[in-house]
């Protein structure tokens, strides 16, 4: 198994891999699409810039932007006590600074980390989990995310989730929007063309999710929680009580999907594009070793 | 040339090596103590809240005392005037179990201490979370000490640690011998809990 350090430093090699990657891909389709049409070349030169703008943009903001892809809103002291000191201790033991805390309002059983670095980190967990589980269980799960915190996981998959899941989005977006458009003008054709290229790569970029976010990572991340507990049960416990739920994350942006602990859209079909999340049963299994 | 070239690389790589050893052991032995210090800031905590809990505590004892003798008399008194069949009593009976309502309520209504057991549930709940505090920030002086006393006894950063004079760090002072590495036939037995 890697050791902490190797991970961090995988994971930030591989953020820059994903923005060197957006970067050419954004070129290169949009090359393809001023070669074919024969259009100014100046093109290139504004997707350069827009490619470069948003892959800053998600480095230093990609925190507010996930978060406010989900709807989340900051947690008090004293309205979510247990989730609050709980994390206090956790990242006590784990030497990083305390990350900012959120809430989704929801009844579904799902929690994230993210952000650029454990100086700038941010957990967020749904209400739901927050009434259902206990403070061990609690405990469980929260250090699941803080060691997604501490081996700089969080960077890695905020920049995939916002670029590369970005993409495949835009994609869905500008075929449809031609399939609905009845008169079929020249910019809407093009904007067609730019979706069908992305529909093209779609494989290729689903490919790239599930390379760079390996499902090794949540067995990892499994791991060094229980590490910080000591207690392996109440992450099973948890777990447990995850899968069993019936309530999905209604509001939840697809492609965050690979930063929450159990994927929220488990059963559906946009889950097979993002299955990043290796099954719970496994998971459960694998702990219930150290037991 | 090339000799003299090779050893001055080498007395430089030797030398950054001394000084990464040396602020790496500065670095943790400053985290044990701000470890240590935390948990002192934790127990002083502890002791500060303790106080309030156990008020809160009694005072909720107090409290519930009070309502439940109510309850019962009143009870009582029902029981009673079932048994006579008397419709005086039952009357009375009635009387009483009402009164009892009426004060409870007030007693909800004016009293602060209608709060009793919410507060001293925070209070416990604070204290159970400062335990747990405590316990973390041990945790973190044994993780610091073990990675400490790594560097120290590991070679070759353990060369250069006893040349620059660092000594092994004690960490969590537990007793190396005695009844908490020993288990105790009685220990093997299935636990049974009577609860009353």
């Amino acid at each position: 198994m890697l050791n902490v350090y190797e991970q961090v430093s995988i994971n930030k090699t591989r953020s820059v891999i994903v923005i060197a990657l957006f970067i050419t891909f954004v070129l290169g389709v949009s090359y393809l699409i001023t070669y074919t049409l024969d259009l100014d070349p100046s093109i290139i030169m504004g997707a350069f810039i827009f490619s470069t703008f948003s892959a800053i943009g998600s480095y230093f903001f990609g925190d507010k932007i996930v978060l406010g892809l989900n709807g989340a809103r900051e947690a008090q002291r004293k309205e979510f006590f247990n989730y609050y000191t709980v994390t206090e201790n956790l990242s006590l033991a784990s030497q990083i600074p305390v990350p900012k805390m959120y809430v989704i309002d929801s009844p579904a059983l799902n929690a994230f980390a993210t952000g650029r670095d454990p100086q700038h980190a941010v957990i967020c967990v749904t209400t739901g989990l927050l009434e259902k589980l206990s403070r061990t269980q609690l405990e469980g799960v929260i250090a699941h995310e803080l060691s997604h915190v501490v081996n700089y996981d969080i960077r890695l998959m905020m920049l995939v989730s916002i670029l590369v899941g970005s993409l495949s989005i835009l994609s869905d977006l500008l075929l449809r929007g031609h399939a609905r458009s009845r008169n079929r003008n020249r910019s809407s054709g093009m904007l067609a063309l730019v979706g069908f290229i992305l529909i093209l790569f779609s494989p290729l970029i689903a490919q790239l999710i599930q390379l760079a976010l390996s499902r090794q990572r949540e067995f990892l991340a499994d791991a060094s929680g229980v590490k910080l507990t000591r207690q392996p049960s109440g992450l099973i416990e948890a777990l447990t009580i995850i899968a069993t739920d019936p309530n999905h994350l209604q509001n939840a942006a697809p492609s965050t999907a690979p930063l929450f602990i159990s994927n929220p859209f488990k059963g559906q079909t946009i889950a097979t594009l993002f299955s990043t999340h290796p099954p719970i049963e496994q998971r459960i299994a694998t702990l219930q070793k150290m037991l | 040339m090339t000799i003299t070239l090779f050893l001055l690389i080498l007395i430089v790589a030797i030398a950054f090596y001394f000084i990464s050893i040396f602020n790496r052991l500065k670095t943790i032995q400053a985290n044990i103590k701000s470890s240590i210090q935390e948990i002192g800031n934790q127990l002083k905590r502890q002791m500060l809240l303790l106080p309030n809990a156990a008020t809160a505590v009694k005072n909720q004892k107090t409290f519930e005392k009070d309502i439940y003798k109510m309850l019962t008399d009143a009870r009582k008194g029902v029981a009673e005037a079932m048994d006579t069949n008397n419709t005086g009593k039952i009357d009375q009976s009635q009387e009483m179990v009402s009164k009892a309502l009426g004060s409870i309520k007030v007693v909800l209504e004016s009293n602060p201490e209608l709060k009793t057991a919410e507060i001293s549930k925070q209070y416990l709940s604070e204290l159970s979370d400062t335990s747990d505090k405590l316990m973390y920030s041990r945790r973190t002086l044994i993780d610091l000490t073990r990675d400490y006393n790594t560097i120290i006894n590991t070679i070759p950063s353990g060369w250069v640690a006893s040349f620059m004079g660092f000594k092994e760090e004690k960490g969590l002072d537990t007793p190396v011998t005695g009844e908490h590495l020993t288990v105790t036939e009685d220990e093997t037995k299935k636990p049974n809990l009577d609860i009353g």
